[in-house]
């Protein structure tokens, strides 16, 4: 009884150490297979980068870092500025120097205001300042 | 169609610069008319400072808006004038006997803060505008009333 186990137990650990030098050996070989492309010398000469090429002048490094963000800072700000300049916003604190406009008034706004007897016909409304 | 005037109770300074856009007339009559037509209340919008001084009972704001309400003559009982007065920062809004069960004193201080508000910040046409929607929402829908006949093309004045 025990010799059977025994024996059952070496047979098992006779099968295991070539399995695992197996897959320890099929995984270096997959890893080295893959990464074999990046081993090999470029067909088509030296990669792109690799030339630095010529260096940028002090002039044009600030034409192209400084004055051309500035320019498009001055652009976009214009066209933000100058609508709100066109319109001729209202400002509370500038006063107003409009003359009157009255929509669906009386014909004669002149006339009707200095015909005009206060009776009974202001009732009621709300009034406010800002 | 907006009607202006140079003297008596309506007034502004002589030099004449800033004020409100041709859009912005536009925008403002578009929305008078609405009233009229989709709600039946009688509104009319002036724009200007008053000149206190030359309106019979010249002694507050509210007067003088309640003389420009009177103007408006067989109107009047059934009309709201909406008073802007952007360089004195004051507005009166003018309910009439009729109209005012249609738009109460709340509606009417209700659009009043709406339009202060936006006055504020320098919106002039849009206060006036939302104050109007404003006033005819809570007015609800009505039967259409014709154009007054000053609204008509031949009859306008012209602005100064």
């Amino acid at each position: 009884m025990s010799l059977t186990v025994r024996t059952q137990m070496r047979e098992h650990m006779s099968r295991a150490l070539p399995r695992a030098a197996t897959a320890v050996l099929i995984g270096f070989a997959t890893a080295a297979l893959t990464a074999t492309p990046a081993f090999a010398e470029n067909p088509l000469g030296p990669s792109e980068g690799a030339d630095p090429g010529t260096a940028l002048g002090t002039g044009s490094a600030l034409l192209l870092y400084v004055a051309g963000p500035l320019v498009l800072l001055l652009l976009i700000a214009t066209i933000v500025w100058l609508p709100g300049v066109r319109a001729g916003r209202y400002r509370p604190q500038r006063g107003w120097s409009a003359s009157p406009v009255w929509f669906a008034g009386p014909p004669d706004p002149v006339a009707a205001v200095q015909d005009a007897h206060v009776g009974e016909t202001a009732r009621g409304g709300a009034s406010g300042n800002w | 169609m907006a009607t202006g005037s140079q003297d008596s109770g309506i007034q502004g300074p002589a030099s004449a610069s800033e004020g409100l856009s041709a859009r912005q007339q536009e925008r403002i009559e578009h929305v008078v008319s609405l009233c009229r037509s989709e709600n039946g209340l009688d509104v009319s919008v002036l724009v200007g400072d008053l000149n206190l001084e030359a309106l019979a009972d010249g002694s507050a704001f509210r007067s003088g808006a309640e003389q420009l309400h009177a103007a408006l003559g067989e109107r009047a009982p059934s009309a709201v004038l909406v008073v802007v007065a952007p360089g004195q920062r004051r507005l009166e809004i003018v309910t009439g006997p009729v109209v005012r069960r249609r738009v109460p004193d709340r509606v009417a201080a209700l659009a009043v803060l709406s339009m202060t508000g936006a006055f504020s910040g320098g919106d002039l046409a849009g206060g006036i505008i939302d104050g109007l929607r404003q006033m005819a929402a809570a007015a609800g829908r009505g039967l259409a009333i014709a154009a007054p006949p000053e609204m008509a093309p031949s009859t306008a004045v012209a602005r100064h």
